[in-house]
């Protein structure tokens, strides 16, 4: 975070002397770093402008008349609203055209390899309870959580790195910048050139997330519509998350979370609601749990357990709340 | 715009002059709405706002030849003019639809000048600086655009300097982030492209 306050001060002409010899020993501590420092340069001295404003004739004729009490002289110019309109057409078809892409590119069918040589769907997939690591054929590897699953073609590294995922997995992602790494879920598109991060996206839930761990990557999910997306990128020790109920696309530092700690058998929770702890033994060791009663009480629990059977945690989460459970096989009951 | 040439047009405007008025207009319109925007939680407010600041300085051209700084009064006049907007609507429902400025935004900025950057990146950066949160894209724009030091920001959005730099800070490390996105991408397909020319220039 310096060092951007840093470049901050030196494009708006504000640095200290001090900060430029920070500045210096920064872009000699790696090449990358006067690559960027060099494109923020130009991309600083390029005008951006403001975002035109549509019916600023309108506004502006209202407000002359209101001023001289006189009828505005210039009537709406013909080539103004045509470039307008031309303009938010133009963008409409983008749309059109962009969604079309997406849709074309995410029915995952069977035709997409038939130009070629016809490239099958491999799934992998993980019943409740079970973990399983999966080597890929360009060198990534995908930890798969329990309930999920993951599908890509058989031509997987020869003209594309897309994968598609249900539930939740930790890549790690061999560096190939010819062919980007894409993992798409239900809400997001996640892409990447060479790095690790873990991506949350069960079937039930609204929610997807992902958390990076190495590298960077990129993120791109579409509004409920389906018209609209929304892009991010991430850097490691970031995590979006991305609601499909009100269209947002968060993100922050993952701080006290632990996205990662499952792969290494650790469950982590970080002030979770009753009902989110319960979600995730049940996934984690494929339980059905019921609940009886209620809390009377707003309730959060924050604990980290690492290759714990299920019963530890139960009797440990009896130490900060009353209950009684019981296990009888796959079903544990829990009385409030 | 220069001071020289604003008063010269504030000074046409008191005379009627129309066309004076539509280029100073133009000119000052989007960005007092984006600066708006910053407070207040829709396009429609931003535009009440706007008129309103646009009125009363032009309403009173005596007032303005006391004034050293335009861009700065103005700027500051949208401030105070956005909060006391929102005061007095605090009782009406405030449809907060920031994200929907959209609609009325168009996205495609058309600048000469940006041709030192290739069209891809013109496009990812701005896509960056149009999804900062409204507060930091207004300072990020007042130092970049208007080319206001952090005190001088401070001023206008009524923070202190340090916020003023903590938001420039942040709006930087996005803008880093998309750049160094942007190269990584791009890297490996530069070579082979060069080849490709020589090879078409011997046949």
């Amino acid at each position: 975070m310096e060092i951007d306050k840093i470049i901050a001060d030196y494009l708006s002409g504000q640095i200290s002397e001090n900060d430029q010899a920070i500045l210096e020993s920064w872009l000699d501590e790696d090449p990358s770093h006067r690559d960027q420092f060099e494109t923020l340069q130009k991309v600083w001295n390029t005008s951006q402008g403001y975002p035109p404003v549509l019916n600023i004739d309108d506004e502006r004729q209202k407000l002359w008349e209101k001023l001289t009490g006189a009828k505005s002289l210039q009537p709406q110019t013909p080539s103004h609203i045509s470039w307008s309109r031309i303009l938010k057409i133009a963008a409409a078809i983008l749309i059109l055209v962009t969604t079309g892409i997406y849709l074309k590119k995410n029915t995952f069918s069977k035709e997409k390899g038939v130009t070629q040589t016809l490239a099958q769907i491999i799934t992998r997939e993980n019943p409740p309870g079970q973990k399983s690591k999966i080597q890929l054929p360009d060198g990534s590897t995908i930890w798969l959580n329990a309930g999920s699953s993951v599908s890509y073609f058989t031509n997987f590294n020869s003209d594309n790195r897309d994968i598609q995922l249900k539930g939740e997995a930790y890549f790690e992602v061999a560096k190939n910048k010819l062919l980007p790494f894409t993992v798409r879920t239900k809400y997001m598109t996640v892409t990447a050139i060479g790095t690790s991060f873990n991506i949350q996206a069960f079937d039930t839930q609204k929610s997807n997330m992902v958390a990076l761990n190495t590298g960077k990557v990129q993120v791109e999910c579409f509004d409920p519509t389906g018209k609209k997306s929304i892009m991010g990128y991430l850097a490691p020790g970031e995590f979006a998350s991305y609601s499909s109920n009100t269209g947002n696309l968060k993100i922050e530092e993952f701080q006290g979370l632990d996205p990662f700690g499952w792969k290494d058998g650790r469950i982590t929770f970080n002030h979770a609601s009753f009902g989110e702890v319960t979600e995730v033994l049940a996934r984690w060791y494929n339980v059905e749990i019921n609940i009886q009663g209620e809390l009377h009480h707003e309730w959060n629990y924050t604990s980290v357990f690492e290759n714990e059977v299920l019963e530890n945690i139960l009797e440990s989460l009896k130490y900060s709340e009353k209950i009684e459970y019981e296990i009888n096989g796959s079903i544990v009951n829990i009385k409030l | 715009m220069k001071s020289i040439r604003t008063r010269k047009l504030i000074q046409r405007i008191s005379e009627q002059d129309e066309e004076a008025f539509n280029e100073l207009f133009n000119y000052y319109y989007p960005k007092l709405i984006q600066i708006s925007l910053a407070f207040v939680p829709n396009i429609n407010m931003a535009q009440e706002v706007v008129s309103d600041v646009f009125y009363k300085i032009l309403k009173n051209p005596a007032l303005l030849k006391k004034i050293d700084d335009f861009d700065n009064y103005t700027f500051l006049s949208i401030k105070n003019q956005s909060l006391t907007y929102l005061k007095k609507n605090k009782n009406k429902h405030l449809f907060n639809s920031i994200e929907h400025t959209d609609d009325y935004l168009l996205k495609d900025i058309k600048n000469p000048e940006r041709s030192i950057i290739s069209d891809e990146l013109f496009q990812l950066v701005n896509d960056t600086v149009q999804k900062l949160p409204p507060k930091r894209k207004v300072i990020y724009q007042l130092v970049k655009e208007e080319g206001k030091k952090y005190k001088e920001v401070a001023e206008i959005m009524g923070i202190s300097v340090k916020t003023v730099e903590l938001q420039m800070c942040n709006a930087l490390k996005e803008l880093r982030k998309t750049i160094s996105f942007y190269l990584e991408s791009k890297d490996e397909k530069i070579k082979p492209i060069k080849k490709h020319k020589i090879l078409n220039f011997l046949f």
